[in-house]
């Protein structure tokens, strides 16, 4: 039985990492074309997976057999990232950025997916996390570990504040209120002189772990990598641990009344539901995913001005949510990483960018509502 | 057969993915590149396409002189004035180890954003159009120039001339929320006031609001002699525009931001008799001048090439020169020679100070006069046949 | 004393075009229980529309034809007719096929699809992210009465309203479609099965609505004198907070909530000492005050959830 079962994980590996180097080669490519090749390379790939129904149970079966082996597999490929991407700097900084978006559309995700409650304000929570540990740093030098939980905390307390109005609205008052509360952020950081106004915060210092500055390029193995790298350990880590949260809360008792309340709201509270409580829980954890994700932000750029928290920020993660799958953790993710990548590769057509983005929302509420991975049902064991 | 057709279908796919995996950036070839951000889309495309054209003549200028050993070539971002894609293009650019220096940016904050990335790359960097006097006078990092004068270094004439000249005293300032708007505030106001006018009121505006008559109808009544704008060009026109439909019928004046023929355009019969300076001198009275609105045109380019192009194309020169004197592959070298140099080209001589800051202060100071700006030395309001509101 | 008088003139023509994109968020409400989030966008659409269509009479050489006084009114019905067709069109294409979806859908939709048309606004001008000039459509004349400044074009947007606003009253009131659309926002079902059709009465609604919005986009842009594609987001979100604050789905509501948010607005820029940057958010702060104390707003009923 064992040889058979190393020789199934090996073959699995084998399939992990030729999609890890096609997915490197895809990062690495630049011209337009070859990136419509490689596009169009993966869509005639999922294509051919969904036709030909042998190969893809013997892969899922395979992978639902070695689940230990291929998340194992998956992460160490992950981690020799910055390895491949050595020589760019660059390339490290999108999948930087992809994996802050990521914790940004998995906070979302419990509103928008789990609950049903839109919110439009996850710039909001997004840039008073960055905000709040950039001043923390800059005047009292307080240093990035605790400012991340402090500006987690903080906009917490803001999604508390946010969650209020659901007291007594929602549907369209409450996403009134978010949308409101969204450009009320953006405008008071844009006056406020302690929040530097329109100047922003600059030389916000990097967080530093055993005496070893983030700013620093980081030796492993005899490898010099680019700083870039310490930032994407930790969004590594980060992004695994909001997963972690995001995927036991689905499976708990929460994500089982969040999903309650989004089938039919009268019904939960029929139930005996606290629907105000669990959408405050919503609106407060949301927001705690996006204060961590802003601070990270902020002491990995090293400035931050007001700009990066508009209400355009939020309308992007929307459609990461949307576009991934709602309420599915792992759609999500692919989601967000899907559009951090794809406008970065797609540069010349920066324009367009925008458009894009709305038509992507309607066109996927219209025609496929549940994403592109759609959530599968809650199934019990006995 | 249907067994055949598959494994053919994955030998394709095999196949297809190998090329996909060789063709992709695995292996890179050497080149010089020369870097440029700028606002190329969004609301500030005008000056950032317009810079770009100007950098792009620059490159291929030099490249046709036959005086490089090696192609020069433009890489040519678009930050579209938003700091965070800025940092991604900064990025891109240092992560090219072809790329020997970048010039940069028409926002102050996007250049705030990336100047630190530059730095720590060591690659040399010249701000072709963003005007926040800290980009150089707070970091002062030795690999970073600026060939545009600050907005303190505009304030100052104007200040001169507004007050000391045409012999207004009491103000309204009236500025925007962007970084622009507040930097004019905080430069004008104490410049003003330490030559012995008055600031009556102080109003900021958010940029993009259109409907200024409750801030002007208060102004009004508070009967200042002119009204100080820090700001630019839509808001500008706008207010001026608003200014006469309330009544306030008083001089109007701000620095370089509002200089533009758009300006006029929005504020119509208003624009008449506003006033303002620009650093430099206008392009007819430039030594070169006339060769290089020559070259632009013979080049074929679409669009203007704005109120920024001879800054970039003095950019663009300041660098190739320092890249053929001190060799391509030694940026800090590089660096060194860009900070110590005497450059002459199209905006006169320049050259750099301790913090990177331009010493070509030269001004030109405008008037809006039957649709145009003309300089004010050849304008019928210094010949006394117009007169500025009282 | 003739300052505050001049102030409220400013007010009372900021609510004006608050008003007028109210009313459509509550004519919609009323009808289909649905907030169009993108009629903002519909709205400053129909400034553009004006302008593409000016644009297109100059390419073919119509302006030399007709004199001013023909030609600019008929060039701003088409516009009108124009935008109201396309908000129409919204209807039937985004917000029809999610009648019996969840909210959710809806609401995403059109917050997408106001982005999709302010996009596409941009893209289709050169310089499409700046502000672009609108004509000078209104008479620049004015008058001193008693030490306030009054303007013809501020008396000529005023008294557009409210004809607009009396006439859409008569329509609603005296017609037979005025009728359908009452009983649909009554009750759909029993209009339904009083023969009423539903589809058809909602297509009117949004008709109406559009083209009430296209004329305040208008003379938004002739008040200003500009028109920018981005104005329909901000225009959206007060013109919804004006209908919110008026009472939604109450057609009179939104003249109450558009005077309201013009005031708050006006004021709080001429006599909070720098409170100019912040006047959206005294706005909104009223908004979220009324959702929190009366969501129903001032004119609304009490809405009771029935299972």
């Amino acid at each position: 039985m064992l040889p058979r079962t190393i020789g199934r994980a090996v073959i699995l590996l084998a399939v992990e990492a030729f999609f890890f180097i096609l997915f490197a080669a895809f990062m690495k490519t630049d011209e337009t074309g070859k990136v419509i090749a490689f596009l169009l390379f993966f869509i005639g790939l999922g294509v051919m997976f969904k036709k030909w129904e042998k190969a893809r149970l013997t892969l899922t079966g395979l992978f639902k057999e070695l689940k230990i082996v291929a998340g194992a597999g998956f992460v160490a490929m992950l981690l020799t990232l910055p390895f491949i991407f050595q020589a760019s700097p660059y390339l490290i900084h999108i999948c930087v950025m992809a994996g802050l978006f990521a914790i940004l559309a998995l906070g979302l995700n419990f509103q928008l997916g789990s609950t049903n409650v839109v919110n439009f304000a996850t710039a909001a929570s997004y840039g008073i996390g960055a905000y709040a540990s950039a001043l923390l740093a800059v005047h009292f030098h307080i240093s990035f570990w605790l400012g991340l939980l402090v500006g987690g905390s903080l906009a917490s307390i803001f999604g508390l504040l946010l969650g209020i109005p659901c007291m007594k609205t929602k549907d369209y008052y409450l996403s009134l209120v978010t949308i409101a509360f969204g450009l009320i952020v953006y405008i008071l950081l844009n006056n406020f002189s302690w929040t530097g106004g329109p100047n922003g915060i600059p030389n916000i210092p990097p967080p530093s772990l055993f005496g070893h500055s983030f700013k620093e390029p980081l030796s492993l193995f005899g490898y010099q990598l680019p700083f870039q790298s310490n930032y994407y350990y930790l969004i590594f880590l980060l992004v695994g641990g909001s997963l972690f949260v995001a995927h036991r809360l689905h499976h708990s008792r929460v994500g089982l009344t969040w999903n309650a309340i989004r089938e039919d709201e009268i019904a939960a509270r029929c139930h005996g539901i606290d629907v105000t409580w669990y959408k405050i829980l919503a609106f407060c954890i949301d927001a705690f995913f996006g204060g961590v994700a802003g601070t990270v932000y902020s002491h990995y750029i090293g400035f931050i001005s007001p700009e990066n928290f508009a209400f355009i920020v939020s309308v992007v993660v929307v459609t990461m949510v949307i576009l991934g799958g709602m309420d599915n953790v792992f759609g999500v993710i692919i989601g967000a990483i899907l559009l951090t990548i794809l406008p970065e590769k797609f540069r010349a057509f920066e324009d367009f960018r925008v458009l894009i983005y709305g038509l992507i929302v309607v066109t996927m509420l219209m025609f496929r509502p549940q994403g592109l991975f759609p959530q599968k049902m809650r199934i019990y064991k006995k | 057969m249907k067994f055949l057709y598959r494994k053919m279908v994955l030998v394709l796919f095999l196949a297809v993915s190998i090329l996909l995996i060789t063709s992709s950036g695995w292996a890179q070839s050497k080149v010089v590149k020369i870097g440029f951000i700028g606002p190329l889309t969004g609301p500030n495309a005008a000056q950032g396409v317009g810079a770009r054209n100007a950098f792009d003549l620059a490159i291929r200028e030099a490249n046709a002189s036959g005086k490089y050993p090696y192609k020069v070539e433009m890489v040519a971002l678009d930050d579209a004035s938003d700091p965070a894609t800025g940092v991604a293009a900064a990025l891109k650019l240092v992560s090219d180890p072809a790329v020997v220096a970048a010039s940069g940016h028409w926002n102050s904050p996007v250049a705030l954003a990336t100047i630190h990335i530059f730095h720590t790359y060591k690659i040399p960097f010249i701000v072709w159009g963003a005007i926040h006097p800290d980009i150089t006078g707070f970091y002062k990092y030795p690999g970073v120039n600026r060939v545009a004068p600050t907005l303190i270094q505009e304030n100052g004439p104007l200040c001169d001339w507004v007050i000391g000249e045409l012999g207004y005293k009491n103000f309204s300032i009236i500025s925007d929320t962007s970084s622009y708007g507040e930097m004019n505030l905080k430069a004008f106001r104490p410049m003003a006031e330490g030559k012995g006018a008055k600031i009556i009121s102080v109003d900021s505006v958010t940029v993009g609001t259109t409907d200024f008559r409750p801030i002007l109808t208060k102004v009004k009544g508070l009967n200042p002699d002119a009204v100080y704008f820090g700001g630019v060009v839509m808001e500008g026109a706008l207010i001026r525009d608003q200014m006469e439909k309330v009544g306030l019928k008083k001089l109007f004046f701000a620095i370089s931001g509002i200089k533009d023929d758009k300006f006029l355009e929005v504020a119509g019969p208003s624009g008449e008799g506003v006033v303002t300076i620009k650093p430099g001198r206008p392009i007819d009275k430039l030594e070169g001048g006339t060769k290089f609105v020559k070259a632009y045109e013979g080049a074929g380019y679409r669009e203007p090439f704005g109120a920024y192009g001879p800054n970039a194309y003095d950019s663009a020169g300041i660098i190739l020169e320092g890249v053929s004197k001190a060799g391509p592959d030694d940026k800090g070298a590089i660096a060194k020679y860009i900070r110590g140099i005497k450059y002459k080209g199209l905006m006169g001589e320049t050259s750099f100070d301790a913090t990177g800051q331009t010493t070509n202060l030269i001004v030109s100071r405008f008037v809006g006069q039957g649709g145009k700006w003309i300089t004010w030395e050849e304008s019928d309001y210094a010949k006394g046949v117009r007169k500025l509101p009282q | 004393m003739a300052e505050i008088f001049q102030q409220l003139i400013n007010a009372l023509l900021l609510g004006c075009t608050y008003t007028l994109i109210a009313i459509g968020f509550n004519l919609f409400f009323g009808a289909l229980n649905v907030v169009h989030f993108s009629h903002g966008d519909v709205c400053i659409l129909g400034a553009f529309m004006t302008l593409i269509l000016y644009g297109l009479a100059k390419l073919l050489g119509l302006v030399t034809f007709l004199p001013g006084y023909v030609f600019v009114p008929l060039l701003i019905l088409m516009a009108m007719v124009l935008t109201g067709l396309i908000g129409t069109f919204f209807e039937r294409v985004v917000i029809r096929p999610f009648r019996y979806a969840p909210l959710l859908m809806v609401l995403v939709a059109t917050v997408a699809l106001g982005m999709v048309v302010r996009e596409t606004v941009r893209l289709s001008f050169p310089h499409g992210s700046n502000p672009q000039i609108f004509p000078r459509i209104l008479p620049q004349t004015s008058f001193q009465w008693e030490g306030v400044l009054i303007r013809l074009d501020s008396l000529i947007i005023f008294g557009t309203t409210i004809f607009l606003i009396s006439m859409m009253f008569l329509f609603i009131k005296r017609t037979r479609i005025g009728a359908a659309i009452r009983a649909v926002s009554q009750d759909t079902e029993a209009a339904a099965m009083m023969g009423i059709n539903i589809d058809r009465t909602v297509a009117v609604t949004f008709l109406i609505g559009s083209v009430l919005g296209a004329i305040a986009g208008i003379l938004i842009g002739a008040y200003n004198n500009i028109i920018r594609f981005d104005m329909g987001l901000m225009g959206g979100v007060k013109g919804f907070s004006a209908a919110v604050v008026g009472g939604l789905g109450n057609v009179y509501g939104a003249i109450i909530g558009g005077l309201i948010l013009g005031l708050v607005e006006t004021f709080a820029a001429a006599f909070i000492p720098g409170g100019t940057p912040y006047t959206d958010v005294f706005a909104f702060l009223v908004v979220i005050f009324f959702l929190i104390f009366k969501p129903s707003g001032i004119l609304g009923e009490k809405v009771y959830e029935k299972v």
